[in-house]
């Protein structure tokens, strides 16, 4: 699977590119917030801030066309609500990891449709 | 004069509470040191503060602290105020997120020691302005708007008894006549019989030039004047139409303003990427849309707000959006309030409970155009 497929984006909001730019810029913000958020997140409430961050997160990927993202956010939220620690850790380690990719992959998708004028 | 505004000071251990409501006090005199969780809906509920300030040394403890307060207090959401959190530098990222999503209303770089001690103050004084445009009786456009449009059905009312009062005055003469008629052919035919001489074996008539002449009289006597009688009812109904017509206009004119105003939806969701989505698939709809990531955020923009429709997601971070939807509908203008419930799955007892509180439809992520659109329609024809 592709870190960020753009035609499953197209499928929602079509082919406008000044919209898929903006639906790519506000998922980037998003994206690094969640992060932020889960990383400053202390030991009390930790568990409970990856649950909501990954159920938010899931949507978003999947929406934006992140769908390894979507899936590893999937699985952190069923962790987090049956409280399995290992898990909430492996997966919190795979989110970050593949939150760079998809960064990386947001990056160059903006720069391109900035490129061609559309963005 | 001196502003008062009640100020709630929750922190987790009294030296805390006490240097920030000495600071506080320099300014204000109403102040509340709450360090207790036990007590906290107590103390809030009893209190009714305009300001809460959460004086935790650890970002955490403000959460918890306030989000208990949200999900067990059940005065909180229908009481306006503002909260102000105290953090470090280390959480002042995540704060600041916090703020953005609408959990806390502002924060103040505090600890471990308060370099900017005004800041506090001016915070105060921020929030204290802030609940003051909220407390502002003054209507919005989408309030007036929505009269507006209550008030051009009346037209409408208004044509339909003018039309059924023409109606009546037209049978109420129809009828006269036939009544008119019959009374007419009674003394006719008594009058033929008396004169050709029916009634003769019990009527004896000695001058019957005199009794044409008497009955010609009766029968004119008798004689109804129907237009003349139904003219007033006629005319009645005529009059209304012409005295209420400037009214009338103006009633026209305030229906074709309501509809420049556009109605206004407020979407309840914590994902910014779905707003960016909603805010595109609505677009053609010409709407205002406003958006709340949390529950307490949707509460405190209705304190200001009156939208015409709420989109609401049932997933929210602080309490779901069936309990809040239910918490809307129980404050008394926002009874009838229209609520779409934007679900991850369309399992049945997420419907039933939604549809309990009342909410009106559904739609399913991931959105679709023509379904969300086709909804907003329906539920926004009905306002």
């Amino acid at each position: 699977m592709v870190t960020l497929n753009l035609a499953v984006l197209e499928e929602f909001v079509g082919t406008s590119p000044a919209l898929k730019a903006d639906m790519l810029r506000t998922f980037r913000q998003v994206l690094r917030e969640a992060v932020d958020e889960a990383a400053g997140a202390g030991a009390m409430t930790r568990v409970d801030i990856l649950r909501i961050v990954a159920h938010r997160l899931k949507s978003s990927a999947r929406l934006v066309g992140a769908l390894p993202l979507g899936d590893i956010c999937a699985e952190l939220e069923a962790a987090a609500i049956t409280g399995a620690i290992e898990e909430v850790d492996r997966y919190h380690r795979l989110l970050i990891s593949e939150q760079r990719q998809v960064t990386a992959a947001v990056d160059l998708a903006l720069a391109r449709l900035q490129a061609a004028g559309q963005g | 004069m001196r502003p008062d505004p009640k100020i709630l000071v929750a922190a987790e251990v009294a030296t805390d509470g006490e240097l920030v409501g000495n600071l506080l006090r320099d300014e204000f005199d109403s102040i509340l040191i709450a360090t207790d969780r036990e007590r906290d809906v107590e103390e809030f509920e009893s209190f009714r503060p305009d300001i809460v300030v959460l004086a935790f040394t650890a970002l955490e403890g403000a959460e918890s602290c306030y989000l208990g307060l949200y999900r067990r207090s059940g005065l909180i959401h229908t009481h306006p105020h503002r909260t102000i959190i105290l953090c470090s530098k280390e959480d002042v990222r995540r704060v600041y997120l916090l703020c953005k999503r609408d959990y806390f209303d502002d924060y103040v770089l505090f600890w471990p020691i308060g370099h900017d001690a005004p800041r506090l103050l001016m915070a105060v004084h921020q929030a204290m302005r802030r609940l003051a445009r909220d407390r502002s009786d003054s209507p919005s456009a989408a309030a007036f708007a929505a009269q507006a449009r209550r008030l051009a059905s009346l037209q409408e009312e208004l044509d339909r008894y003018v039309a059924s009062g023409q109606r009546l005055a037209e049978r109420a003469q129809r009828d006269l006549q036939k009544v008119a008629a019959s009374a007419d052919g009674a003394v006719s035919g008594f009058s033929q019989r008396l004169m050709g001489g029916a009634l003769e074996g019990f009527v004896e008539v000695r001058d019957k030039a005199r009794l044409r002449r008497e009955l010609e009289s009766l029968r004119s006597a008798a004689a109804v004047d129907v237009t003349g009688a139904t003219a007033p009812l006629t005319e009645w109904v005529g009059d209304l139409r012409r005295h209420v017509s400037s009214q009338a206009e103006s009633v026209a004119e305030l229906a074709n303003l309501a509809e420049r105003v556009r109605p206004s939806v407020l979407v309840v969701d914590d994902d910014a990427v779905q707003h960016t989505l909603i805010a595109h698939y609505l677009d053609q709809l010409n709407l205002d849309i406003a958006f709340s990531a949390t529950a307490a955020g949707a509460m405190r923009h209705l304190q200001g707000a009156r939208p015409d429709l709420v989109l609401m997601d049932v997933e929210l971070p602080d309490i779901d959006g069936i309990e809040l939807t239910r918490r809307i509908h129980a404050l008394e203008p926002f009874a009838q309030l229209p609520v779409i419930m934007i679900t991850g799955s369309s399992q049945r007892d997420r419907v039933l409970r939604s549809l309990e509180v009342g909410a009106v439809g559904f739609v399913v992520k991931p959105l679709d155009q023509r379904v969300l659109t086709g909804k907003v329609r329906a539920a926004l024809g009905s306002r």
